[in-house]
């Protein structure tokens, strides 16, 4: 790892000073556990001289209820937002999310903010600068995509993004898509359908570069607590997922009034399954109907050569995710 | 539920397996292994002290072990083969037994009995059967000084594999090779929609002959848990065939088994009397990971009626075998 000028910051308008001098590219670091995996493999076109520690300001990490919204401070670590009572009782899918993601070490030092944005996956993208030098792929600038003609059984099957096909591996990412939240940064005010976007080169969300979250709102769901979140990896822990999925729910007098269904690292962006939403609308939810809402999502599916699998996957894990909601 | 059950002959008994050992006794009635066994994990050093002690009658607690460099200390066996505890076990009861002979020559001297009739333990050497009639070490080496007397006692062995006792009827052509021999028993779950394996219980049962450290014995059957990661981690070495990259290098793409995948029940079975090593045991280490993909496939395929010949096992595997996806390749 290269050597770099590390800043504690002792207020927001401080870190966002320090990101906009000049003296060569910055970077915030919070829990800092993708933040240091990048540096080590020497991801980026230009590596940071500055790294701005956002731990050192006061007031990031609460949670609190507030205007009927869950306020969720963008430095609060996994494990406290999976061991939020208030959490668990609302919104079930967030708290199952962030208990799922990594391992007990990982959870305690990554934030909920950190988590959604972290980098894209792509065993590529990632390639140790120290075996043999870094691989420049499409997403570092490269000429091409090595992924699709290489191997790529754990890529995209929903096509490419700029020619990428790294996919999303976040586990929260989902749960506040389907939670409809809201991403407060230092600019703006981001709705969540509008925060990720692997279409703006090799970042995974819309964030400029001198722009920071703060928060994360998560309104209180219509109807009671009927959301509900579903991993698929190959260990019980640690493991990214192979594909996840999110689900929230209204359901008045049996009856879907509103729904929102994601599904995570099977594309580029935290992929929406509108098709599977306008299909429960309405309806009574049951198992046969879970199952077609499951087909529905996979319906534009484009799968490689390789990773035809994890659609079986991702139709499955819908189907299943929908009926933990009335569980 | 899957059984496999496994027999797998164990390390090179021929020409070239050489080992020597050194053991010295002292006048205070401790002891000092000096050998070159390598520990690494296996727990070598804790075996070879207690054969030590066990030879000599001491404390555990009594006998050192120097191990440093192979300059100083004389050449030992690979720890390697399963057969660390066989062949340089051999090699370090041979060099206690050298040891203990010339401290009870010292006694024999010292009570005016033939070294036949004594026994040695931790007080020092007395007459077989008669407690009263002894001398402690301190006696038995008698008076030393900045200019003479014993100071310590220097044991060596060196071992040839295989022992005599090893050779078949005394044929020199026919050697006893040290066998594992065992049974494994797995059970599973398979999500037969998304291919996933979880819940996986391992028992692991091997014929030991003697145990001489239980822990450590079933510390070595736990092994068996590689085999499970080969089966269904998909941890096998992934290389992007176009360009000779690893695409595998790091521990998150290179998957091990958690305690939360895979639960190994080590069940250690004795059954004394192998002729070929002093103390019964025989071999016994990489055993552990001979039945697994066996046994991992019996009860896949038990669990889900389609016999999967190629591992790892993976969840595009298990849906292809179960006609859920197409299998690659495939047009629709």
């Amino acid at each position: 790892m290269k050597r770099f000028n590390h800043f504690d910051a002792r207020s927001i308008e401080e870190a966002v000073s320090l990101l906009q001098e000049g003296g060569g590219p910055a970077y915030v670091i919070g829990g800092g556990s993708d933040l240091m995996g990048c540096l080590k493999d020497n991801l980026w076109m230009e590596y940071p001289e500055r790294i701005v520690n956002l731990k050192t300001i006061p007031g990031l990490k609460d949670i609190r209820e507030e205007d009927g919204a869950l306020h969720i401070g963008a430095l609060v670590t996994l494990t406290e937002l999976a061991e939020a009572e208030s959490v668990k009782a609302t919104w079930p899918s967030l708290s199952e999310a962030a208990r799922r993601t990594g391992s007990p070490l990982l959870r305690n030092m990554g934030t909920v903010a950190g988590n959604i944005c972290q980098e894209n996956r792509c065993w590529y993208y990632r390639y140790p600068d120290k075996i043999g030098g870094r691989i420049d792929c499409v997403r570092k600038g490269g000429k091409r995509c090595l992924a699709v003609p290489g191997d790529h059984r754990f890529h995209s099957i929903f096509g490419a993004v700029n020619k990428c096909i790294a996919v999303n591996p976040s586990d929260t990412a989902p749960s506040f898509v389907a939670l409809n939240a809201t991403i407060k940064t230092t600019k703006r005010d981001i709705p969540i359908d509008q925060f990720f976007s692997a279409e703006m080169g090799a970042q995974s969300t819309v964030l400029d570069r001198d722009e920071i979250v703060t928060e994360i709102i998560v309104p209180k769901p219509e109807a009671g607590p009927t959301s509900a979140f579903r991993k698929i990896a190959f260990r019980q822990s640690i493991d990214f997922a192979l594909v996840n999925c999110a689900a929230s729910l209204a359901i008045v007098d049996d009856t879907i009034t509103s729904a929102r269904v994601c599904l995570n690292g099977v594309h580029n962006n935290p992929r929406r399954c509108e098709a599977t939403e306008e299909a429960l609308m309405g309806k009574k939810l049951t198992e046969a109907l879970a199952q077609e809402a499951g087909e529905l999502a996979v319906a534009d599916a484009k799968p490689l050569f390789q990773n035809g699998f994890k659609v079986q996957m991702a139709k499955t894990i819908i189907a299943d995710t929908l009926m933990d909601c009335i569980k | 539920m899957g059984v496999a059950i496994f027999a797998m002959a164990a390390g090179r008994p021929g020409p070239g397996n050489s080992s020597e050992a050194m053991v010295k006794i002292f006048p205070d009635g401790t002891a000092a292994l000096v050998c070159a066994i390598a520990d690494i994990g296996q727990g070598q050093h804790t075996v070879q002290t207690q054969i030590v002690a066990d030879v000599l009658g001491l404390p555990y607690e009594k006998v050192g072990i120097v191990c440093h460099d192979t300059d100083s200390t004389p050449f030992a066996t690979l720890v390697a083969g399963s057969c660390g505890t066989w062949i340089q076990g051999w090699t370090t009861y041979g060099a206690a037994m050298d040891a203990k002979k010339q401290v009870l020559e010292l006694a024999a001297n010292k009570l005016n009995v033939p070294t036949e009739d004594l026994t040695m333990d931790e007080h020092g050497v007395h007459v077989t059967g008669d407690h009263e009639k002894k001398v402690t070490f301190s006696e038995a080496f008698g008076p030393r000084g900045h200019y003479g007397g014993i100071h310590e006692v220097v044991g060596y062995h060196v071992h040839n594999s295989p022992h005599a006792s090893g050779h078949k009827d005394g044929k020199k052509d026919q050697i006893y090779i040290p066998k594992e021999k065992g049974a494994q028993f797995i059970t599973l779950d398979v999500d037969t929609e998304t291919g996933i394996i979880s819940n996986v219980k391992v028992i692991m049962a091997q014929n030991v002959g003697k145990a001489l450290n239980p822990k450590i014995v079933e510390g070595q059957l736990l092994g068996a848990r590689h085999g499970i990661e080969n089966a269904m981690l998909a941890n096998d070495c992934i290389v992007d065939k176009r360009n000779g990259w690893l695409m595998t290098p790091n521990w998150i793409d290179y998957r091990h088994t958690t305690a939360l995948d895979c639960d190994v029940t080590p069940l250690v079975i004795e059954k004394p009397g192998d002729l070929s090593h002093p103390l019964g045991a025989t071999a016994c280490g990489e055993g552990a990971a001979c039945p697994t993909l066996a046994s991992f496939s019996n009860a896949l395929f038990n669990a889900i009626g389609v016999r999967i010949l190629e591992t790892p096992f993976t969840p595009e595997k298990i849906l292809t075998a179960l006609g859920k996806i197409k299998a690659r390749g495939r047009k629709e």
